[in-house]
């Protein structure tokens, strides 16, 4: 809107996992070609950023290599993200669905899912919690009032929308992202629960 | 003027453990109609008194055979006997409990004589038992004084050989009179008769009066304590208490029944451990009640596990309990930074670490035969979120600006000490809420926003 009225300027970025905010910063750097010192500082900046929150990401990673991830969350683009984030800590994504998709989101996202990966759109919580136990999802992502369905599935769970305490966006909130996903896949609670009922008996 | 300090004599700093004849005071005042005696000065049982009154909010006696400069030098045989004739006057008591203090241990009172040569001048008759533990405060501490009691009692109430009772004794070892109450109510709904020795969850909680009572109501009767030997089997509590001659071990030489020696129950991993050892002995189901009351406490874990995962904790206390609190934590996903004990066994260190294999990696230090001096210090280094201990930690955890979660004994500066239930699944429900409430308190106090949700 305002590149149509005022002439503004637009591009589209995340500030969501490294990969995204770095690609963020480096088009918003970019757009100023006339000035490459903006570029460079830029590049700088991202390298000690990164250098900064990589060994702990490394150690959780390895916590978390092959776990199993569920999203679902408002926007697709939301989605894109996350799914980029949770392959940077060593996370597969095994469903992957959001209430608002339009076609070409769906597509975007078939594209970057793994083979077997379930799309869903706009699913009730009984179509989600099928393919989630299915799937054998180690965590759900989605919106507040998902949490306490992943959780009676005996599923780890991380909201990702609006209500949220602890920032997700830029380095540090990746770090706070992957600590949080890592706190709920880890917590040794799920030693408690009752094994989950799939199509094919218990697990 | 000494101008070298020797370097194996240290003091210790403010004391992570209390007297040893306070845990025996405390075992005695489980008993039906019993007095706890101190053989030794009168300091001594105030001091005792004061500390469980304080805890407990409820008139405790504790009698006391008085010794003064001259008993210091001659010995304390006439005054013991002065004192046993004046509490069986004053209280017409159905058993007594004799501990010793660090004067009469000192000065090496024969007790078991003193007590032998009364027994031999009166009416047999007439004089109640009378069971004696010699506990000198400078061997093991309050909790040493509280099994060495239970035994004691053991060794002289539990006398009857008679045998085909499908009766169960529990030694539940140093609890809250809630825990005592759960405990019984576990068994009571198992259907099971028992025996619990001590039980103070009347005497040293009970109602108001409406006349003067010389010994509160309640206690495990003196009749019951003598039919233990009947029993099937004996459960005793404490995994350290495992390790160490005790009650239960002394009931299974004389009567041959097997002992099941378990860890304190806290948390779902060592009441599980508990219910199924019931569930074998009397061949009964666990009840549904308990069932239930196990799904919603795990259900609670899953609602409340992100606000503690890797939470940082400070525990200390008795070595059983803080062994028990270790296994509840680390099952809630909480790493015990710093687990310490006055307690000097010497099977804590052992204990801890077979409760967590992964201990190093997680930098978890332990501490045995500590005082608050050393603990605070190695704590000041770990960044710890959150003490978990009695009251006397009270003065480090404001100092070091970290809440305390209180449990177990003393809790001196708040109310409900005998109310705080540690045990079962009940018990690890309220140290759940508790624990994350208070983690959550913190972090709503340190954000800038004033918001009121999770
Ligand atoms: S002198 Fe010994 S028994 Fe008496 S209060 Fe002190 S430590 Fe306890």
């Amino acid at each position: 809107m305002m590149e149509e009225k005022y002439g503004f300027p637009f591009i589209r970025v995340s500030y969501f996992g490294i990969e995204d905010v770095s690609q963020a910063l480096y088009d918003v750097a970019g757009h100023f070609a006339d000035a490459p010192e903006i570029m460079a500082r830029t590049k700088e900046l991202v390298r000690r950023e990164i250098t900064q929150v990589q060994p702990r990401l490394a150690a959780i990673k390895k916590a978390l290599q092959g776990k199993k991830a569920a999203i679902y969350v408002g926007g697709a683009f939301k989605a894109f993200s996350l799914i980029k984030a949770l392959r940077h800590i060593g996370m597969s994504v095994v469903l992957a669905g959001s209430q608002t998709g339009t076609q070409e989101d769906y597509e975007v996202l078939r594209d970057m899912c793994d083979d077997g990966c379930v799309i869903v759109d706009d699913a009730n919580p009984l179509e989600l919690s099928k393919y989630v136990i299915e799937k054998k999802a180690d965590l759900v992502i989605g919106g507040v009032k998902e949490r306490p369905i992943a959780y009676k599935l005996g599923i780890g769970f991380c909201d990702h929308n609006h209500e949220r305490k602890i920032p997700l966006a830029g380095y540090v909130g990746m770090l706070n992202f992957a600590q949080e996903v890592y706190g709920t896949v880890m917590s040794p609670v799920w030693k408690l629960t009752p094994p989950k009922v799939t199509s094919s008996g218990r697990e | 003027m000494l101008s070298e300090i020797t370097e194996e004599y240290v003091v210790s700093r403010n004391a992570c453990k209390l007297c040893t004849p306070l845990g025996a005071s405390l075992a005695f005042k489980g008993i039906q109609g019993s007095i706890p005696l101190l053989h030794g000065s009168q300091g001594c049982s105030t001091y005792i008194r004061r500390y469980l009154i304080s805890h407990f909010k409820e008139p405790v006696d504790v009698a006391c055979s008085n010794f003064g400069e001259q008993t210091a030098i001659f010995g304390g045989g006439a005054n013991l006997k002065v004192a046993l004739d004046n509490i069986r006057r004053q209280y017409k008591p159905e058993f007594i409990g004799v501990a010793t203090t660090c004067l009469s241990e000192t000065i090496g009172d024969d007790v078991p004589g003193f007590i032998r040569n009364y027994l031999a001048m009166n009416n047999p008759d007439e004089v109640p038992p009378i069971a004696h533990v010699p506990t000198p405060s400078y061997r093991g501490t309050h909790i040493d004084g509280f099994h060495g009691a239970v035994k004691a009692v053991v060794d002289v109430l539990a006398v009857n050989r008679d045998r085909g009772t499908d009766q169960i004794n529990i030694l539940p070892g140093m609890l809250s009179p809630a825990d005592l109450r759960y405990l019984k109510g576990v068994l009571t709904d198992f259907g099971v008769p028992f025996v619990m020795l001590p039980d103070y969850s009347q005497t040293l909680d009970g109602a108001p009066w409406t006349e003067y009572h010389r010994i509160p109501a309640g206690g495990t009767p003196v009749t019951d304590i003598a039919r233990m030997g009947e029993s099937t089997a004996t459960l005793e509590l404490g995994r350290i208490l495992a390790r160490q001659d005790s009650a239960g071990k002394l009931l299974s030489q004389r009567h041959g029944r097997p002992c099941h020696s378990l860890g304190l129950p806290i948390g779902v991993n060592e009441s599980d451990t508990l219910f199924q050892a019931i569930e074998l002995i009397t061949g009964k189901p666990t009840p549904e009640k308990y069932a239930a009351e196990r799904d919603r406490l795990i259900d609670a874990y899953v609602d409340g596990h992100k606000y503690v995962m890797d939470a940082r904790v400070v525990v200390y206390g008795e070595e059983d309990l803080v062994v028990g609190l270790v296994s509840f934590l680390s099952e809630i996903g909480i790493i015990p930074v710093l687990c310490a004990s006055g307690g000097k066994s010497g099977l804590f260190t052992e204990t801890i670490k077979g409760l967590v294999p992964d201990y190093s990696e997680k930098g978890i230090q332990i501490m045995e035969g500590a005082d608050f001096t050393a603990i605070e210090e190695a704590a000041q280094d770990l960044n710890p979120d959150l003490i978990i201990g009695h009251s006397k930690g009270y003065a480090m955890a404001r100092r070091l600006n970290v809440p305390l979660v209180r449990v177990g004994f003393p809790i001196h500066d708040r109310v409900g000490g005998q109310r705080i239930l540690h045990v079962g699944y009940g018990g690890a429900q309220q140290l759940f809420d508790r624990i994350v409430n208070t983690i959550l308190e913190k972090r709503q106090e340190a954000s800038a926003v004033g918001y009121s949700y999770m």
